[in-house]
C-alpha cells in the first residue's frame, strides 16, 4: 500500500478579486433633503449669509455620504470657518469693485485686469480645498496641479476663442478637464484622463449643426407668425405665434446644452482611469433633457420649493447610470502613510471656496 | 459609559473592519478580534447628525469610524456641535420644514414687491445725474441709428409744444431740468417717452393722432410723472435686483433651472411698470391741473389709442394699465 503523501497543510485560498462592475448608488430622498435645504436656507437668510458656510458643508456631507459604491461610502471633511473664510473674501472682492464702479469708474476696470489675473490660482485652490476635503472609504482625495499649468488652460488657452471663430473651445474644454481629472488622486491612486481630440468636436460639431436646424425652422415658424399675426404694425402685442418661436427657440438652445454637457460627461467618464480601473457612464441624452425640464418646471410651479427635489433626481441618475470596472483589487492606500490629510488640512484653511462642477 | 458598533478605517488602506466600541476614563476603546487600540476622548471629533446618514467619527492620524446616526460621545458638547445638534433637531421634523418654507415664500415676496423697489427708489434718486444724463444721451443715440428719424414737424409747431411743455416743467417744480426732443417713427407709431437724465422724447405719429393740442400736453404731463419718479432708473434696477435676489436664494447648482425660479419675479416686475405708470398718471394729473389742462384729454386720448390698437396679451401679462383702469383714477 503507499503511503498517502504528507498532508499539506492547506493554503488559506486567496479570494478572487470580484472584476465585476461596481454600480455608484445614491440613496438620498427628496423629503429628507428637502427639510435639511429649507432649514438651512432659511437660517442662511437670516444670518445675512454667515451660516451659508454650514449649510454648504451640511448638502455636500448629504450628497457625500449617501453616495456609495462597492459598500464603502464618500465623505466631504471641510470645517466651516474655513469655508467662511473664502466666502467673506470673496464677498469684499465684489463689494469693494461694485463701490468703486460707482465712485471711480475706471479706476474698478482697472483692477477687473489683475483679477482676471488671478483666477487661474484661485480655480487650482479651490480644486486643491474641494479634493483635500473629499475622501472615499477613509482615503482623501488629492488635487496636484500647478498653477503653471492652470495659467495654461484657464487664461492662456480661452484667449484663442475669439481669435479662431469659436473654433478653439472643444479644444479649451478638453484640455481644461484633462488638466483637472488627470491631476485628481484618490490617495495614492492617480486618476488619468486622456481624450482624443475628434470625439471632442464630434460633439460639438453635431450640437451646432442641430442648433442651426433648429433656428432655421425658429426663425420660420417666427416669421410666419410675425406675418399672420401683423408684427410691426404700431402698437400692436406679439401675439401667440410669435411667442410661441420665440419659445421654440429657447427651448431648442436649452435642448442642446443639455445634450452637450451629456455627452461630454459620458465622454469623459468612459476615458477617466483610476489606477488599473476605468469608469462606465451610460447617462442618456433623452433622459437628462426629460430631467432638466420637468425640473424646471417643477421649480417653477413650486416657487423654487422643489430645488431639493430637482437636485436629488438628478443627483441619483448620475450615480445610477455610473459604474467603476475594476481591473485589480478594489483597496486604495494613502499617500504618506495616511497623514497628508491632516498636513494638507492645515494649509489650506484659507483656501477660497467656490464651486467647479465635475 | 457607551458601548456600541462602528466600522473603522485605519486611514491607510480603504479597506473597512467592524469593532466594538467603548468609552472608559476618557479614552475610546477600539477592538474587534485583531484589533485594540484607544484614543483620547479630547481628540477625537463626531460630525454632527445629519438625517439618517452613518456619522463619521474622526480619530486621530487620519484613522476614522463610521457610526450610527444615533451615536453619541459622552461629555458636554462644544457651542458649534450644540448649534448643529439644534438645526438637526429641526431638519428631522416636516413642522419646522413647512414653518420655514412659509417664512420664506413670505420674505423673497416682501422683499420682491416691498424692499426691492423701496432700495431701487433710494438708490435711484441719490444716483449722478450726469451718470444717468449720460445713459440717457446713450440710449437716444442708439434708438437715432436703429428706430427713430428726425421729426417732419415745422419749427414753429416745435415751438408752440416746447412753450406748452416748458409750463409743464414750471409746474413741476424749481428742481425740474427737463428738455423735449422731436422725433419720428412709423414702426413705433404714435407715442412718446421718457429717458433718465430728464429728457421727452415726442414721435410726430402721437402729434398727428391726437386730435387736439392738450391731449399731446397731458400726455407730455405723464412723461414728466415718469421723469420726476427716476422710474426708467428704478426699472433697471429693480429689474436686475429681483432676478439676482432669487437666483441667489434658489439657484446655485442648477444653472439652468434657476430661470425658472425667476419667473414668478418676472410676473411681479410686469406689475411695477404699473405701478410706475398709475404714478406718472397722478404727477400728470397735477401738472395738467395747475396748467389748466382738463384730464378729460388724457382719458380721451388713452381711450381712442386702446380702441384703435387694442391689447392681445392679458392686462396681468401687459406693463401698461388698462384705459378703463386709468379713467377711474382720472376721475378721482
Amino acid at each position: 500500500m503507499i503511503e498517502p503523501p504528507d498532508a499539506v497543510p492547506p493554503v488559506p485560498p486567496v479570494p478572487p478579486v470580484d472584476l465585476g462592475p461596481r454600480p455608484f448608488s445614491f440613496t438620498g430622498t427628496a423629503g429628507e433633503y428637502f427639510r435639511i435645504w429649507i432649514v438651512n436656507l432659511l437660517l442662511s437668510v437670516v444670518t445675512l449669509g454667515i451660516y451659508s458656510a454650514w449649510a454648504k458643508v451640511r448638502r455636500l456631507r448629504y450628497f457625500y455620504g449617501h453616495t456609495s459604491l462597492d459598500g464603502l461610502g464618500f465623505g466631504y471633511h471641510a470645517s466651516p470657518i474655513a469655508i467662511l473664510k473664502g466666502r467673506l473674501i470673496a464677498y469684499a472682492v465684489v463689494m469693494a469693485l461694485a463701490v468703486l464702479g460707482q465712485v471711480a469708474p475706471l479706476a474698478a476696470s482697472a483692477l477687473y485686469l489683475p483679477l482676471a489675473v488671478l483666477m487661474p490660482i484661485v480655480f487650482v485652490r479651490a480644486f486643491r480645498f474641494r479634493a483635500a476635503n473629499s475622501s472615499y472609504g477613509g482615503i482623501r482625495f488629492g488635487f496636484d496641479g500647478l498653477e503653471s499649468e492652470a495659467y495654461r488652460v484657464f487664461l492662456l488657452l480661452p484667449m484663442t476663442v475669439p481669435f479662431t471663430l469659436g473654433l478653439t473651445y472643444p479644444l479649451v474644454m478638453k484640455r481644461q478637464r484633462e488638466y483637472f481629472v488627470s491631476e485628481s488622486r484618490h490617495g495614492r491612486s492617480q486618476f488619468g484622463l486622456d481624450l482624443s481630440t475628434w470625439p471632442v468636436y464630434r460633439i460639438y460639431v453635431l450640437a451646432g449643426l442641430a442648433l442651426l436646424l433648429w433656428f432655421a425652422v425658429g426663425v420660420a415658424t417666427f416669421m410666419g407668425a410675425a406675418v399672420v399675426e401683423g408684427l410691426g404694425r404700431p402698437e400692436s402685442n406679439p401675439g401667440p405665434g410669435v411667442l410661441f418661436a420665440v419659445a421654440l427657440l429657447y427651448a431648442g438652445v436649452g435642448v442642446t446644452v443639455v445634450a452637450v454637457r451629456t455627452a461630454f460627461e459620458n465622454l469623459v467618464w468612459n476615458h477617466t482611469l483610476l489606477d488599473r480601473h476605468r469608469f462606465e457612464s451610460r447617462l442618456r441624452s433623452r433622459q437628462m433633457i426629460w430631467l432638466y425640464g420637468s425640473n424646471l418646471l417643477g421649480i417653477a410651479l413650486t416657487l423654487g420649493l422643489g430645488v431639493p427635489w430637482a437636485r436629488i433626481r438628478l443627483a441619483r441618475y448620475r450615480a445610477d447610470s455610473l459604474a467603476l470596472i475594476p481591473g485589480g483589487s478594489l483597496v486604495s492606500s494613502a499617500l504618506d502613510g495616511g497623514l497628508d490629510a491632516a498636513a494638507t488640512g492645515a494649509e489650506l484653511t484659507d483656501a477660497m471656496d467656490l464651486d467647479f462642477g465635475l | 459609559m457607551t458601548a456600541s458598533t462602528g466600522t473603522y478605517h485605519d486611514g491607510q488602506t480603504s479597506s473597512a473592519r467592524p469593532v466594538r466600541m467603548r468609552v472608559a476614563d476618557g479614552l475610546l476603546y477600539l477592538e474587534s478580534d485583531d484589533l485594540a487600540t484607544a484614543f483620547p476622548l479630547a481628540a477625537v471629533r463626531l460630525e454632527p447628525r445629519l438625517g439618517d446618514l452613518p456619522r463619521r467619527l474622526d480619530l486621530p492620524g487620519g484613522a476614522s469610524c463610521i457610526v450610527s446616526p444615533e451615536f453619541e460621545l459622552p461629555g458636554p458638547a462644544d457651542a458649534p456641535a450644540r448649534m448643529e445638534r439644534w438645526v438637526n433637531e429641526l431638519e428631522v421634523r416636516w413642522a419646522p420644514a413647512l414653518v420655514a418654507a412659509g417664512a420664506l415664500l413670505v420674505l423673497v415676496w416682501g422683499s420682491i414687491v416691498y424692499g426691492v423697489p423701496a432700495a431701487a427708489k433710494v438708490v435711484a434718486q441719490r444716483m449722478n445725474p450726469a451718470v444717468e444724463r449720460q445713459m440717457g444721451a446713450q440710449a437716444l443715440a442708439t434708438l437715432d441709428r436703429f428706430a427713430l428719424q428726425p421729426s417732419g414737424l415745422p419749427e414753429a409747431r416745435r415751438q408752440v409744444l416746447t412753450n406748452r411743455f416748458a409750463a409743464l416743467v414750471k409746474a413741476a417744480g424749481p428742481d425740474a431740468d427737463f428738455t423735449l426732443q422731436f422725433r419720428s417713427s412709423a414702426a413705433i407709431g404714435p407715442n412718446a417717452f421718457a429717458l433718465p437724465g430728464g429728457t421727452v422724447v415726442l414721435l410726430d405719429e402721437l402729434e398727428k393722432t391726437a386730435q387736439h393740442d392738450d391731449e399731446i400736453v397731458a400726455v407730455l404731463a405723464h412723461e414728466i410723472g415718469h421723469l420726476t419718479g427716476r422710474h426708467t432708473m428704478r426699472h433697471v434696477l429693480q429689474t436686475s435686483a429681483a432676478g439676482v435676489l432669487v437666483a441667489a436664494v434658489v439657484g446655485d447648482v442648477l444653472s439652468l433651472s434657476s430661470y425658472a425660479a425667476a419667473l414668478p419675479a418676472f410676473l411681479l416686475e410686469a406689475r411695477y411698470s404699473r405701478a410706475f405708470e398709475l404714478e406718472a398718471d397722478r404727477v400728470g394729473f397735477t401738472l395738467m391741473d395747475a396748467t389748466g389742462v382738463d384730464r378729460a384729454h388724457f382719458v380721451r386720448f388713452l381711450t381712442r389709442m386702446e380702441k384703435e390698437h387694442g391689447s392681445s396679451v392679458p392686462g396681468f401679462l401687459s406693463t401698461h394699465p388698462r384705459a378703463d383702469e386709468r379713467t377711474r383714477e382720472a376721475e378721482r
